[in-house]
């Protein structure tokens, strides 16, 4: 698969760099074979954040009879109990490779928060080049509601001790971006 | 016991175990990862300069941001207080955790509530605070205090804290990482699920949309601030700055310095509290903190500290932490810039550990946001001089030119007399002088007395140069100087010895801010028609170098004449090096070695390694920089005074580059400062040379 785009290219080098994952896919479809080869993996239930009908219409079908699916809008306890969260950033950034997801309910922040794997799905076209690009996307949200706006750059780490890196600490151990190029 | 005297006792002790364990490391992970984002970003010094813009603009603005921060933040729904001090603070967060009626409050890293002690406030009520950030966690159970800023228990190995974790789950945990890490992962996830309230500090405060950002790696914070119905921040009124453009710029400001990342893992800009599960009824609390931060900013030298984003860049790169530790080189706000923080926030007396500061200048250099950290640190030694007095060594060191010349005076019976056992012995119990230290020759025929004889008459001068000379090239290397003049008349230069003081920088150094600007008046008073008649000033001496171009036009203001001498002076071998480039002189080596070139501290924000560099190369002569980051521990006169705050630490600290010089197989270190020189080749036993010793300026055939 060719990446044309420069700015496309470096998101992927650099989301790759802070120990994240990228898998291109041409289709919506392609990207759903590969939410389910994941939820077989991990064998659990499965949080999906605040999405269109079409997508989680999608992502209920396909995991029919392989795992629970949890939410939008679930319990913090429910989504504790999942091993696999999707999400929907509104926008990655190639400069520092990173995802930014924007929330209006906090339960659609804990599916990138607290399950072990995170999977987001992202379009090539929402791809920023620069972190200042993302000032207009948090202050139209801020026009909406209440918000919060995170930027991901990989799994959740910590060297706290004796400077060794280790990834999962709190957050997923995986993050993983399906990029629809 | 002065609180001097106490420092001491817990330096010398802090000596006798050597270095904290790891935190070299951790510093040097720091600066690596940093210098490794630097070299990718490009225009680094344009955004540091576009990050300093944003607090000195956002700090001059403060009461103003503080309303449009609360109105907007407000606006969602939020509730927001403003505390004067940290008494206030936490009664305020005390009351909120009342009204909840609170038992479990899962806590995010965050400086500032240690800056107000607030667990202690909150357990002293009753509940139960967990702190969830592992190593603030770790530092919790042990029941100690942070060593690092970004690694707070960079002092406790993986057997101490399995030990730890252990007793807490009463059972006992694999010393394998996972394990240790999965236990804390499923311990945490309880906590956090049932916290009834969350706790996090903030980065950054956006007053245009009235939201906090929370910038974290290990993803606590992004549960503090959603699972628990009820969320308290507590924001230093100096983190808001107007637009949500700027708090992104400081977010990467922040991660670059800090550990070399474009952004920590999660960056939260978080706007009124979301529902949960569509439940709108919980709660978000902001407590504004002054504490002091209001008087900081009306006072002219301390407002800088203000800028500060937390990165602890300063500490990665400070000598003396490296050897001391966050324990000792702090009270809560440890490093270089817990200094002002500490004598403004928590008072002068428990800012003593500003004695440890050697005054490399290295802070300011790597900042961010560039704050002159030395100079409040020299300013916080003056107000400790004010109420204490100055310590005997420090008081001797800043006589240096009194009894520079007098030993130049009396030499060679100085010389003498400064050898014998008997008299050193005398010198360090009156004055300070450490009895080991090797002291330089002092020369009778110093380079004012020479200076007629090397000058000669340049008839058409194609440039004229005035030389500041310094205490060395004067008192104790004239030959440099000389060596120096004469390359400059070879190539048609004009040179003049202007009547003038040493530079003064080790008043500064430790303190005397008057003395020190009465040496900058002097020497301003005594330059400037020099500077006026087009003379360019070129100094030898890298710490004179620097004193003139960066201190003096601090010191002297409202003189116009200081800022004129600054942009007019010159470093010598960049003259050197311009001539040569030039062709109106060539340059070959004395002789041929395997060199290491140490770069003093003082060089490093002028021309750094560049100049002498090229010189070298251009003579055919090889050479390897070697540095380990900091300073080599002389710190200027600090090395010469006697016990823990001056030569035992200074000698810690050289350890390091003693090691890598000796291991590097280097057979002669190359340095342009004389005091390094002096601490280097004892310390690494090589012989060590200026770069005048070993090159030879000829005119071009």
């Amino acid at each position: 698969m060719r990446i044309n785009e420069k700015k496309v290219a470096l998101f992927i080098e650099r989301f790759r760099g802070q120990g994240g994952i990228v898998e291109l896919v041409q289709s919506w479809d392609e990207a759903l074979d590969l939410i389910e080869r994941k939820a077989r993996t991990v064998a659990g239930p499965v949080a999906v954040a605040t999405c269109d009908r079409k997508r989680l219409d999608g992502i209920r079908k396909r995991l029919d009879g392989i795992s629970r699916l949890v939410g939008p809008h679930a319990s913090p306890t429910d989504i504790a109990g999942c091993s696999l969260g999707i999400t929907f950033p509104a926008a990655g950034i190639a400069e520092t490779g990173s995802i930014l997801e924007i929330c209006y309910d906090d339960s659609d922040r804990l599916v990138s928060t607290l399950p072990s794997n995170h999977i987001a799905y992202l379009e090539s076209f929402n791809i920023l080049e620069g972190l200042l690009e993302v000032a207009p996307l948090v202050r139209q949200a801020s026009r909406q509601n209440n918000f919060s706006a995170t930027i991901i750059s990989g799994p959740s780490r910590t060297a706290d001790i004796e400077l060794r890196q280790v990834v999962g600490v709190h957050g997923p151990q995986a993050v993983t971006v399906l990029l629809k190029v | 016991m002065t609180s001097y005297s106490a420092l001491e006792e817990v330096v010398r002790r802090r000596l006798r175990q050597g270095p904290v364990r790891g935190l070299y490391s951790a510093m040097r992970r720091g600066l690596e990862g940093r210098a490794k984002a630097i070299a990718e970003m490009g225009d680094y010094e344009a955004f540091r300069s576009e990050a300093r813009r944003i607090k000195e603009r956002s700090v001059a603005r403060f009461s103003e941001l503080v309303d449009t921060f609360t109105r907007n933040a407000e606006k969602r729904g939020a509730k927001v207080y403003f505390a004067r001090d940290g008494e206030e603070a936490v009664k305020i967060i005390v009351r909120i955790a009342r009204d909840a009626q609170a038992r479990l409050v899962a806590k995010s890293k965050s400086l500032t509530s240690e800056e107000i002690l607030l667990n202690d406030g909150l357990q002293a009520q009753g509940l139960n605070v967990i702190e969830t950030d592992l190593g603030e966690r770790i530092i919790q159970l042990a029941r100690e205090k942070p060593s690092h800023l970004v690694f707070p228990a960079i002092h406790k190995t993986l057997e101490d804290v399995n030990l730890l974790f252990s007793e807490e789950a009463r059972r006992e945990i694999s010393s394998d990482i996972r394990e240790i890490m999965n236990y804390i992962r499923q311990r945490l996830r309880e906590i956090f699920l049932t916290a009834d309230i969350g706790f996090n500090g903030a980065n950054v405060a956006i007053a245009e949309i009235g939201a906090v950002v929370l910038e974290t790696n290990e993803g606590n914070g992004r549960m503090t601030s959603s699972l628990p119905r009820v969320q308290v921040v507590l924001v230093g009124i100096e983190k808001i700055v107007e637009t949500v453009e700027e708090a992104l710029i400081l977010a990467g400001a922040h991660a670059v310095a800090a550990t070399g990342q474009r952004l920590t893992t999660y960056v939260s800009i978080m706007a009124g509290r979301s529902p949960m599960a569509g439940d709108s009824s919980r709660e978000m609390h902001i407590v504004l903190l002054d504490n002091g931060r209001s008087r900081m900013l009306s006072e002219d030298i301390f407002r800088e500290a203000l800028y500060c984003i937390r990165c602890g860049a300063c500490m990665n790169v400070c000598a003396p932490y490296s050897v001391t530790g966050g324990h000792i080189f702090g009270h809560i706000y440890p490093g270089p810039i817990g200094i002002p923080w500490t004598a403004n926030i928590h008072g002068l007396d428990e800012a003593s550990f500003a004695h440890l500061c050697i005054s490399c200048g290295l802070c300011k250099e790597v900042c961010p946001i560039s704050i002159n950290i030395p100079l409040m640190i020299s300013r916080v030694k003056n107000l400790l001089a004010s109420r204490y007095g100055y310590p005997k060594a420090d008081k001797s060191m800043m006589r240096y030119e009194t009894l520079g010349k007098l030993a130049s005076q009396l030499a060679p019976v100085s010389n003498w007399f400064l050898k014998t056992r008997a008299s050193r012995y005398l010198l360090e119990k009156l004055v300070g002088l450490d009895r080991t230290v090797p002291l330089p020759e002092f020369r009778r025929d110093t380079f004012v007395k020479r200076f007629n004889r090397v000058r000669v008459e340049v008839p058409t001068p194609r440039a004229r140069v005035a030389l500041f000379l310094d205490f060395f090239p004067n008192y104790c290397r004239p030959e440099i100087a000389e060596s120096l003049v004469t390359a400059l008349q070879l190539a048609g230069v004009k040179v003049e010895l202007p009547p003038q003081l040493t530079s003064g920088y080790p008043l500064i150094a430790y303190g005397d801010w008057e003395g020190a600007k009465k040496y900058a008046a002097r020497n301003v008073e005594l330059l400037s028609s020099y500077v006026e008649q087009g003379y360019s000033i070129v100094s030898i001496e890298p710490t004179a170098t620097y004193t003139l171009k960066n201190i003096y036009p601090y010191l002297l203001k409202d003189d116009g004449r200081a800022e004129a001498l600054a942009k007019n002076t010159l470093e010598a071998l960049q003259v050197l090096w311009g001539l040569v480039s030039e062709g109106l002189l060539t340059v070959r080596a004395r002789f041929k070695k395997r060199y290491g070139i140490h770069v003093p501290c003082h060089q490093r924000p002028l021309s750094g390694v560049e100049n002498v560099l090229a010189l070298m190369r251009e003579a055919g002569l090889e050479a390897v920089v070697i540095e380990d980051g900091m300073c080599c521990g002389m710190g200027g006169t600090f090395g010469l005074k006697r016990g823990p705050i001056g030569r035992e630490l200074s000698k810690a600290m050289g350890a390091r580059l003693f090691e890598f010089f000796n291991s590097g197989g280097v057979e002669t270190i190359v340095t342009e400062s004389s005091v390094c020189a002096i601490h280097l080749a004892e310390g690494a036993n090589v012989e060590v040379f200026h770069p005048l010793d070993i090159l030879c300026f000829e005119k071009p055939s």
